[in-house]
C-alpha cells in the first residue's frame, strides 16, 4: 500500500498550477494512515558517566565545534523560602561571574520552575573547560557582588509588579490552587519582595548543592572533553541531598473560576490527578493523556475551529499530580467549549473509544515523541532521575495494551475528582454550578 | 589578557564555516534550491515563498497566513475519494462562502438572505466533508514519519519538514503537489482557527504596538500584523486567498533548501521529477516597506508603557551586522538597558523588533513607568544612557564571541540552517552571508549607538494615567 502512494504521489506530470485546478490522477486513493506499522525514528544515545557520584550525562553530536551545557538542580519555587519565591531566581542571576562567563562567548540564562531549576549556556567546544571552572567558582564561593545583587533585586522588582502581571499570576495560580489549595506556601499570595544577601546565600546552600545537581552536555563532546570539563566540579564536597516529599493534589474537584481582563479570550483546562512522572506508570499516562488530547483536537479544532491548540500540561513539572488539557477559546463559546469537553472525557470514561488500530498508530506516537525528546539532549537532566533507564522505558512503551490506556486514563480522570479551570475573560453569568461546586479565585495581592 | 586570546582564536574558528558545501541548483521553472548534504542525521526540508504579510492588500490582511494554513487541507490527489466528484462541489461551495463574505462586509450577513445563504453554505460543507477529508495530507505525512510544520511572516512563509533520509522523495512529491495545487478544504473551518489563534496573543500591549507599526508603515505591507486584522479576518473569502496565491506562489517566487542525509545527484533527479514540472508563471513585483517620518504618539493602554523605536536596516546590509552585534550587546547581563535600573526608579525593559527583517523595520524598548516615574523623565533617562553607552573592547570582543556562537548553534540545527538559508536566498538572493562571519569593527557599531538619538526615535507614550 504504502508504495501505491507512493507512486501516486509522483505522478505529478499532469500538474496545471493553481487552487484545486490541478488534474487528478486516473486512480483515486484514500490512504489509510492507520495501516502501516511505523518505526520510531533512530535515537540519539544519552551516556552516563560512571563511575561518578555526580549525575553526568552527554549526547554526541559532532557537526559544529559548540557544546550546549545545562546544570539542573531538582530544588524550584517549592523549595524557595516562603513567600520568597523570587529569592532561587536571584541565587542563581548573581551566584556567578556573569562577565568572565560571557567574555567566553557564552549567553548563560536560568530557569526556575516549580519543582527543579536550571542554568544553561552554549559555548564553543575550546572554551568548554574555562567555562566549567568558572561554573564551579560560583558552588563553590557564590559570586554575590553588592552592586549586582542590588541591581538584580530592582529588576526582579520591576518585573513582577503591575496590572499584567498580576493578572497573569492569578490565571497561573488558578491551576495550582484547583489541586494544591491546602499546601502552604506554594499558593499563598506573594509577598513584598524581601530578600537580602543572607537568604540567598541559604538558599543557594540548599538548592546548589552538588548532589542535588545534575549535569548535561550536548554537543561536540566525548566522555574524554566531559571528564576533563567535570574535573573542577569533582573536587566539589558533595554535601546533602534535598529531601522532601511532593505535595499531592487535594483540595477540592468541580469549578475553579480565575477572572482576569487582561488575557483577550477564556484558557479552559480539565484536570486530574495522579500523574506521576518517572515511574513505570509513566508511558501509560503519557498514552492515555495523548489519546484525549487527540480526541480533543479533532473535536475543538478541526470538525468546529472552536480553538486554536489543545495541549497537555502538568502543574508541578517532575512531581506530577494535577494533569491537564488547557485550550483557549472565544468568551462568547465557552459553553459549548465546556460542553464538548465533558463530553470528550465522559466518552473516554464510559466507553474508551479507541479501536485496536488507532491505539497501536497514537502508542507508537507516543514511543516516537519520548523519543524525540530524548534527542533534545539539554532537557535530558529535567527529565531523569538517578534511576532513569531510557532503554527500559522505550520497552514500556512497545509493551502498552489497551488495557494500560484505560487504566491510566481511570486513574488520572475519574469524574467525581475532575476541576474545570477557567481564566481570562469569560461569561461569568454562565451557570457553572452545571460542571460541579465553584470555588472563585480571589486575586493575588499586589 | 590571555582571556581575550582565547576568545580571539575561538572567533576566528567559528568563522570558518564551509560554504563550499553547500550546492545551488537552478530549476527550468525558475525555483531555486540550495542543498547541504550532512550524513548520519534526519533531513531538515524548507519551501520558503516570498509571500508574506507585506504582499498583502489593504482589506485583506491576515491572507497569506491563512494561505499557509490551507495547505494542509491536502490536493487533488491527496484528501479526496474522487476528485472528478470533488471538483464541482468545491468550486461551487468557495463561491458560496465568497458571496457570504461579500455580505458580511456590507453588513447583511444576518438579513433573511444571509442566513439562508449561510444554512446552503452548511448543508454544502457536509456534502464536501463526505467526500473527503481535510486531514488526510497530514496524516499521510506521519505516516511516512516526515514532521511537518510552517509559518508565516512579514516577508515570507515556510513550509519545513523533518524526515528520515529514506522518505527524501516522498516529502519532494508532496510539497510540489501542495505548492502546486492546494485545496481550500474546511475553508470555514480553517479560517476560524487562525481567529482563534488571535485570541492567543497574550500580550495586551500587542494592540498599541500594531498602533505603532500603522503610523510608522502608514501606506505599506509592514502597517499590520502578519495574523491579520480584526477588522478583515473573520471576513476574508476563498477569492481573496485564491488571488494571493495565483500572484505569489509561482516557482521563481519560491526556494527550497535540503539539510541533511541524502545524495545530491539523486536529489537534482528527483526535483525534476517533482518541482521541476510546476510551469513557471510571472513573479508579482513586492513593494517596498517604507517608513515614514519619526512621530511621538500617544495610545490607550491598561498600564503606562513608553516605546522608543529606531530605524534598522534591512539585514543583509553591513549597518545590519552592526545591529546584530549591539543586540548581542544588550543581551549581556547586565546590559546597558539593566543599568537604567542602578537606583530608583527602575522599569521594566522588553526589547523588541519587527515587523520583518527583509526590509526597513524598527528595533526598540518598551518600558514600562515604575511608581513616581513620569514619560518625561523616563525618555531623557533612555536618550542619556544611549548617549552615553560606549562598549569597551572586552565588552565588543564578547558579543562578538556570542554572535559567533550563535552561527554555530545555526549551522547545527538543521531546520534553522534551512530556514536560515532559504530566506536569506528568496529575500535577499544571496545565501553566503548566513554562514559568513561579519567583519564588523567596535567602531561601525558605535556609530550606529552614536545614531540612536531623539530625532530618529519613533516614541510613544501607552496608557497614559
Amino acid at each position: 500500500m504504502r508504495s501505491v502512494a507512493w507512486l501516486l504521489l509522483c505522478a505529478c506530470a499532469p500538474m496545471v498550477a493553481g487552487p484545486g485546478r490541478v488534474l487528478p490522477v486516473a486512480l483515486q486513493y484514500e490512504p489509510n494512515v492507520y495501516g502501516v506499522k511505523v518505526e520510531p525514528l533512530p535515537r540519539r544515545e544519552v551516556h552516563r558517566l560512571t563511575p561518578s557520584p555526580l549525575t553526568v550525562l552527554w549526547v554526541e553530536d559532532h557537526v559544529v565545534p559548540l557544546v550546549d551545557v545545562r546544570l539542573v538542580a531538582h530544588c524550584g519555587l517549592l523549595d524557595a523560602p516562603a513567600g520568597q519565591p523570587d529569592a532561587l531566581r536571584v541565587a542563581w542571576s548573581t551566584a556567578f561571574d556573569l562577565t568572565r562567563l560571557q567574555a567566553l562567548g557564552a549567553e548563560p540564562r536560568a530557569e526556575v520552575r516549580s519543582t527543579l531549576s536550571s542554568f544553561y549556556f552554549s559555548v564553543a567546544r575550546p572554551n568548554l573547560e574555562a567555562a566549567l571552572a568558572l561554573v564551579a567558582e560560583g558552588l563553590t564561593s557564590p559570586h554575590l557582588d553588592a552592586d549586582d545583587f542590588a541591581l538584580e533585586l530592582n529588576l526582579v522588582r520591576a518585573s513582577r509588579e503591575g496590572p499584567v502581571e498580576l493578572a497573569r499570576r492569578r490565571a497561573s495560580e488558578a491551576l495550582l490552587r484547583a489541586g494544591y489549595g491546602h499546601v502552604p506556601g506554594l499558593v499563598t499570595p506573594v509577598a513584598p519582595l524581601d530578600i537580602s544577601v543572607e537568604l540567598v546565600r541559604s538558599t543557594w546552600a540548599r538548592c546548589g548543592a552538588a548532589a542535588n545537581l545534575a549535569w548535561t552536555f550536548a554537543g561536540d563532546v566525548d566522555e574524554a572533553a566531559v571528564r576533563a570539563a567535570m574535573r573542577p566540579i569533582d573536587a566539589l564536597p558533595l554535601s546533602a541531598r534535598l529531601e522532601r516529599s511532593w505535595p499531592r493534589a487535594e483540595s477540592k474537584p468541580g469549578v475553579w473560576l480565575a477572572p482576569n481582563d487582561v488575557d483577550p479570550g477564556t484558557v479552559l483546562s480539565l484536570c486530574g490527578d495522579g500523574f506521576l512522572p518517572g515511574t513505570d506508570s509513566e508511558p501509560a499516562a503519557e498514552f492515555a493523556l495523548s489519546l484525549v488530547v487527540s480526541r480533543l483536537s479533532q473535536d475543538l479544532r478541526h470538525r468546529s475551529g472552536l480553538t486554536y491548540a489543545v495541549t497537555p500540561s502538568l502543574t508541578l513539572d517532575e512531581a506530577g499530580g494535577l494533569a491537564c488539557v488547557s485550550l483557549t477559546v472565544a468568551p462568547e463559546q465557552t459553553a459549548v467549549a465546556v460542553e464538548v469537553l465533558f463530553k470528550v472525557f465522559d466518552l473516554f470514561w464510559k466507553d474508551w473509544p479507541v479501536p485496536f488500530m488507532d491505539m497501536s498508530w497514537y502508542k507508537q506516537r507516543a514511543r516516537r515523541s519520548a523519543q524525540s525528546e530524548a534527542w533534545a539532549a539539554g532537557d535530558v537532566a529535567t527529565v531523569e532521575g538517578p534511576g532513569w533507564d531510557a532503554k527500559k522505558l522505550d520497552a514500556r512503551y512497545r509493551q502498552l495494551t489497551n488495557a494500560d490506556g484505560v487504566s491510566a486514563f481511570r486513574h488520572m480522570f475519574d469524574p467525581a475528582r475532575r476541576r474545570l479551570v477557567v481564566s481570562g475573560r469569560f461569561d461569568a453569568s454562565l451557570d457553572w454550578t452545571r460542571w460541579g461546586p465553584v470555588t472563585v479565585i480571589p486575586g493575588p495581592t499586589p | 589578557m590571555g582571556l581575550w586570546v582565547v576568545v580571539a582564536l575561538v572567533a576566528a574558528q567559528a568563522g570558518a564555516s564551509d560554504t563550499k558545501s553547500v550546492e545551488f541548483v537552478s530549476l527550468s521553472n525558475g525555483m531555486r534550491w540550495l542543498l547541504v548534504p550532512r550524513a548520519g542525521e534526519a533531513t531538515n526540508g524548507v519551501v520558503v515563498v516570498k509571500a508574506g504579510g507585506i504582499d498583502e492588500q489593504a482589506g485583506a490582511t491576515g491572507v497569506a497566513h491563512l494561505l499557509e494554513h490551507l495547505a494542509f487541507a491536502g490536493t487533488p490527489v491527496v484528501g479526496v475519494y474522487s476528485w472528478s466528484q470533488e471538483e464541482d462541489l468545491a468550486k461551487q461551495t468557495l463561491a458560496l462562502i465568497d458571496e457570504f463574505a461579500e455580505l458580511q462586509r456590507r453588513n447583511k450577513a444576518l438579513k433573511p438572505a444571509g442566513r439562508k445563504l449561510l444554512a446552503r453554505i452548511e448543508e454544502e460543507e457536509a456534502s464536501w466533508r463526505k467526500r473527503t477529508s481535510s486531514r488526510v495530507y497530514q496524516g499521510l505525512a506521519t505516516q511516512f514519519r516526515v514532521q511537518l510544520n510552517a509559518w508565516t511572516t512579514k516577508d515570507s512563509t515556510t513550509y519545513w519538514g523533518m524526515f528520515p533520509p529514506e522518505e527524501l522523495h516522498f516529502w519532494l512529491a508532496a510539497e510540489a503537489q501542495r505548492f502546486a495545487a492546494p485545496v481550500f478544504r474546511d475553508f470555514r473551518i480553517s479560517r476560524q482557527i487562525v481567529h482563534r489563534e488571535r485570541l492567543m496573543r497574550g500580550d495586551p500591549l500587542d494592540e498599541a504596538f500594531e498602533g505603532l507599526l500603522a503610523e510608522a508603515f502608514q501606506g505599506c505591507g509592514y502597517a499590520w500584523p502578519t495574523i491579520g486584522l480584526e477588522a478583515d479576518l473573520p471576513f476574508l473569502s476563498p477569492s481573496q486567498v485564491s488571488t494571493f496565491y495565483e500572484r505569489h506562489y509561482a516557482p521563481g517566487n519560491a526556494v527550497g533548501v535540503l539539510v541533511g542525509d541524502f545524495d545530491p545527484a539523486q536529489v537534482k533527479q528527483w526535483l525534476a521529477e517533482t518541482f521541476e514540472l510546476i510551469p513557471a508563471r510571472p513573479v508579482w513585483p513586492r513593494s517596498p516597506a517604507v517608513l515614514n517620518r519619526p512621530q511621538y504618539l500617544v495610545a490607550p493602554g491598561v498600564e503606562p508603557w513608553l516605546f522608543i523605536a529606531f530605524p534598522r536596516p534591512p539585514a543583509r546590509l553591513r549597518s545590519a551586522a552592526a545591529w546584530r552585534i549591539i543586540d548581542a550587546l544588550l543581551d549581556r547581563s547586565p546590559s546597558v538597558l539593566d543599568r537604567l535600573c542602578d537606583g530608583d526608579p527602575c522599569s521594566k525593559v522588553v526589547r523588541f523588533q519587527g515587523p520583518g527583517s527583509a526590509e526597513v523595520s524598527l528595533s526598540g524598548v518598551r518600558l514600562r513607568l515604575a511608581p513616581g516615574q513620569t514619560f518625561e523623565t523616563l525618555e531623557a533617562a533612555v536618550f542619556k544612557a544611549l548617549r552615553d553607552w560606549k562598549p569597551t573592547e572586552a565588552e565588543f570582543a564578547a558579543a562578538r564571541a556570542a554572535r559567533d556562537v550563535h552561527r554555530l548553534q545555526l549551522e547545527r540545527d538543521g531546520m534553522a540552517l534551512a530556514s536560515a538559508l532559504g530566506e536569506a536566498l528568496v529575500l535577499q538572493d544571496d545565501w553566503k552571508w548566513v554562514l559568513a562571519p561579519e567583519p564588523v569593527s567596535l567602531r561601525e557599531v558605535q556609530d550606529v549607538i552614536d545614531s540612536l538619538t531623539q530625532g530618529r526615535a519613533w516614541v510613544m507614550q501607552v496608557g497614559a494615567p
